[in-house]
């Protein structure tokens, strides 16, 4: 197919398949107007049931925490898919790392950038701490949290250098976090299998609602997703940096 | 409540992350093999365990214990029948294979090969047997994402790089249709059980949202099936993958796609789309992918890309029993599926050994240059006919159980495409063995201008090379003996019967998970044993047609010329659709999905 022929089909096929799921899609229940149980359920148990009030995180690490468990794999396979693809190859090797714009001096940071992110470092690492640790209370939780607790990193990265951030993430203790908060959540998972209850039970204390220890394992898990996903993140942008700033073609001299 | 039903998922992912840790401090192929041969066992005995004790009912499990309230599958359920603990068995298996396979394999370590190779075990295992439509969706993803990074493992090469973006981004694809699907039936029904959602759905006339929701779904598991036409990635990703991941795409994944299509039709369609439009779509597809693919397949001499095509074609002969919307061809489907698979993963393996030897997987370059390895060449041509359906391989029976149901419904034509698919298929690969470890014939008219030739493959071992490690010829024989066992075991055609009847059981399946009651289900009677003649038949005319491919036909020359002129047109058109440009994919799956969604939102799949 050339290219005129390609655009041609696909958008004219591409807007019969949005017309008719448009058409579909009317059928559907009107704004506002719902009509499944599973809300209403949720929203009536969970305190009762898991002295949380947090309605998404009973359902994502409680009531479907199965599904949690999966994502939090998909994320860790992807992690090592991504740490394969983008290996050291055998015509590669590591330099010292450089600034590839040859002809140009490498400017200093400014110390308006530095004192942003010193700034930022810190203020970024709390909020992801806290997102993580009051998952279970407040909106929030480990995904989201552990996305925040990277991007603290990265500051250190924007605001100095490719080095700094070596410095403070070395990539061993990267891969023991990440390990340690996957095998966490699927080990703390597995405890009620081993006393001969079903997978996944909640059987830790539940606590008093609103506190920081209620809600049985959604603050262990939380945070076991909190430093996985922290971890994951790291390793990414480590290995993008790596392959940009360190890995030379043995050819490209 | 069964304690084994979460292990076959949660042994290799707890593996899966340790082994990772493992393969940082320990850099020792060994200990890695050793551990991750050791949790497939593992799973296999519990996937064994859980078969056993599903045979008499359906065990259901519920995560959490969050048991229904009020008929509320509040929680999710691993639904876990004969069928479901099947196919996990038959994907633990498969696995165990390629491990055994790579034994010798892979110089570079530290790249997670082991890891990612549980984790999709991990993920076929919940996605066999979930009885949850969103559990399932993420399973679907993470056989994805480990399936995609497995497929780029050879990074040195462009091939592997360019197969597993065409794989990814078209699978991506299909994987939002089913999210958009899932979202109208939450939308509609309030819940994501699939006995909940079936229940639902089945109160209420078919509208048009409904009929759409159950196309977005088949049309995303039918791109993870490779049917036409969403099949472009598979051959681009299956011949470029590493062997022990061909085996595992070709032998099981691409099929969970056609057995999610069953599970989801069955359990939430079955009483209010009743065949009708749905039927002829999905049939139609079926029989074009299983005459494609086999042309396809013919056309090829990159041995993998053949082998990959293959796959397409048996997909949509798959694809064609199940859309039979009938418990007797889907227990015939069922053997098929176990029979194709271990025999496509044998020939995967094969193919594998081939490399391993001569760094080509290229027909015409290695005509005769396998004629030491007498045992491979005898075990491939015997997988050929096998492919084909040769009794008594398990491709023989279920084949034979599907023709003469279909027979039964009236629908004659579907024999005869059949036999053209699986002797298309058979003879392509009997042509290439025939070549590779007999050097017979000459180079062929129709496979030798194709443009992929394999012949550059990059190795994948190291090590010396003149005899075939017995690592490597283990899970090749074994799969071959268990292909045989399929097709051979008497009791066979009646249990896949009795677990395809479970699987029809709309009502039984809703009263087992959502109000625990069990109810004794009777299947159809066993159709009679079909008469060997009918397997000789396609094994046969495969035989004729790889002799006519090796030697020419017995032709007057201006017949020939004349018959050439007829086929070269249709043959250029075939292999420029098949082009490798990924946004001619994308175009070809817009085209499929909206006449699909399209007949579904005006029909209401009537």
């Amino acid at each position: 197919m050339n290219d005129s022929a390609r655009r041609t089909l696909f958008f004219f096929f591409a807007a019969i398949l949005a017309g008719a799921l448009v058409a579909a899609l009317r059928h559907l229940p009107s704004f506002g107007d719902y009509q499944g149980p599973y809300g209403d359920v949720i929203l009536s148990g969970c305190i009762p049931q898991r002295h949380t009030p947090q309605g998404v995180a009973a359902v994502t690490f409680d009531y479907r925490g199965f599904d949690t468990l999966g994502e939090e794999f998909i994320l860790f396979t992807a992690v090592a898919g991504v740490l394969l693809l983008l290996r050291q190859q055998q015509c590669e090797r590591q330099e010292k790392p450089r600034d590839c714009e040859l002809g140009r001096a490498i400017p200093a940071t400014s110390s308006a950038v530095l004192a942003a992110g010193l700034l930022m470092f810190p203020a970024a690492l709390l909020l992801g701490c806290s997102l993580v640790l009051h998952g279970h209370l407040t909106p929030g939780g480990g995904f989201q949290g552990g996305v925040l607790l990277a991007t603290a990193f990265y500051f250190v990265y924007l605001s100095s250098d490719y080095r700094d951030l070596t410095r403070f993430t070395p990539d061993h203790l990267l891969d023991y976090l990440e390990v340690t908060g996957a095998t966490t959540f699927a080990l703390g998972a597995t405890l009620p299998l081993v006393l001969n209850r079903p997978f996944m039970l909640n059987l830790l204390p539940l606590g008093k609602t609103g506190s920081l220890f209620s809600a049985g394992f959604l603050p262990l898990f939380n945070c076991s997703v909190g430093v996985e996903v922290g971890a994951g993140f790291l390793l990414l942008i480590a290995a993008f940096l790596k392959q940009v700033i360190v890995i030379r073609r043995e050819s490209d001299q | 409540m069964d304690p084994f039903a979460p292990l076959p998922v949660l042994l290799p992912l707890i593996g899966a992350a340790l082994v990772a840790l493992l393969e940082k401090f320990h850099q020792r192929h060994r200990r890695l093999d050793l551990a991750t041969v050791a949790i497939t066992l593992a799973v296999i005995a519990c996937d064994l365990e859980l078969l056993l004790r599903c045979s008499s009912a359906t065990l259901v499990y519920w995560f959490g214990d969050w048991h229904p309230v009020g008929g509320f599958a509040l929680g999710i359920a691993f639904a876990i029948d004969p069928a479901g603990a099947a196919l996990a068995l038959l994907a633990a298996v498969l696995t165990l294979c390629g491990l055994m396979f790579s034994w010798h394999y892979f110089k570079a370590i530290g790249t997670f090969y082991h890891s990612l190779m549980l984790l999709f075990l991990a993920s076929m295992g919940g996605f066999c047997l979930t009885g949850d439509l969103f559990n399932m969706f993420v399973f679907f993803e993470l056989m994805g994402v480990a399936a995609y990074a497995l497929t780029g493992y050879r990074i040195e090469d462009t091939g592997p790089l360019e197969g597993g973006l065409n794989f990814s981004v078209m699978n991506s694809i299909g994987a939002f249709m089913v999210l958009l699907g899932i979202g109208i039936l939450y939308s509609r029904t309030g819940g994501l059980n699939l006995a909940w959602v079936g229940a639902r759905v089945a109160e209420r006339p078919v509208d048009a949202a409904v009929a759409c929701a159950f196309m977005l779904l088949a049309i995303g598991f039918l791109v993870k099936a490779a049917v036409v036409p969403f099949h472009f990635w598979l051959p681009d990703a299956h011949a470029v993958a590493p062997t022990p991941a061909s085996v595992l795409f070709s032998g099981i994944m691409v099929e969970l796609g056609l057995y999610a299509v069953a599970r989801i039709y069955w359990t939430i369609f079955s009483g209010s789309i009743p065949g009708g439009t749905a039927q002829t779509l999905l049939l139609a597809a079926g029989l074009t992918t299983a005459l494609v693919g086999g042309i396809m397949a013919f056309l090829q001499r990159h041995l993998k890309r053949l082998l990959a095509y293959s796959t397409v074609s048996h997909s949509g002969l798959m694809l064609s029993a199940i859309a039979l919307f009938d418990p007797v061809s889907l227990g015939g489907c069922l053997i098929y599926l176990a029979g194709h698979g271990l025999i496509k993963g044998g020939l995967f393996i094969s193919s594998g050994i081939i490399l391993y030897h001569f760094h080509s997987v290229d027909e015409e370059t290695l005509r005769g240059a396998g004629t030491r390895l007498k045992l491979v060449g005898a075990v491939f041509c015997l997988q050929a006919l096998a492919l084909a359906g040769l009794p008594p391989f398990g491709t023989f029976a279920g084949k034979a159980m599907i023709e003469a149901r279909a027979a039964e419904l009236g629908l004659h034509f579907i024999a005869p495409i059949f036999l053209v698919a699986s002797s298309l298929t058979g003879a392509a690969v009997l042509r290439s063995g025939l070549t590779v470890f007999y050097g017979i014939g000459t180079p062929n008219c129709l496979s030798a201008p194709a443009p992929a030739k394999g012949d550059h493959e990059s190795r994948e071992t190291s090590g010396k090379e003149h005899r075939t490690p017995l690592m490597m010829l283990l899970p090749l024989l074994l799969l071959v003996l268990l292909a045989l066992a399929v097709g051979l075991l008497p009791s066979l055609p009646e249990k896949s019967l009795q677990a395809a009847a479970r699987v029809c059981d709309q009502r039984g399946y809703q009263a087992l998970v959502l109000d625990g009651k069990f109810a004794l289900l009777v299947p159809a009677p066993l159709p009679k044993r079909a008469d060997l003649i009918k397997g000789v038949l396609p094994a046969g005319l495969a035989v004729v047609l790889a002799a006519a491919a090796l030697f020419g036909l017995p032709l007057p020359d201006v017949l020939l010329r004349r018959l050439k002129s007829l086929l070269r047109p249709v043959l250029w058109t075939l292999r420029r659709i098949h082009s490798g440009y990924i946004g001619d994919y994308v175009t070809w799956f817009v085209i499929g999905a909206a006449v699909m969604v399209l007949v579904a939102a005006t029909s209401r799949l009537l």
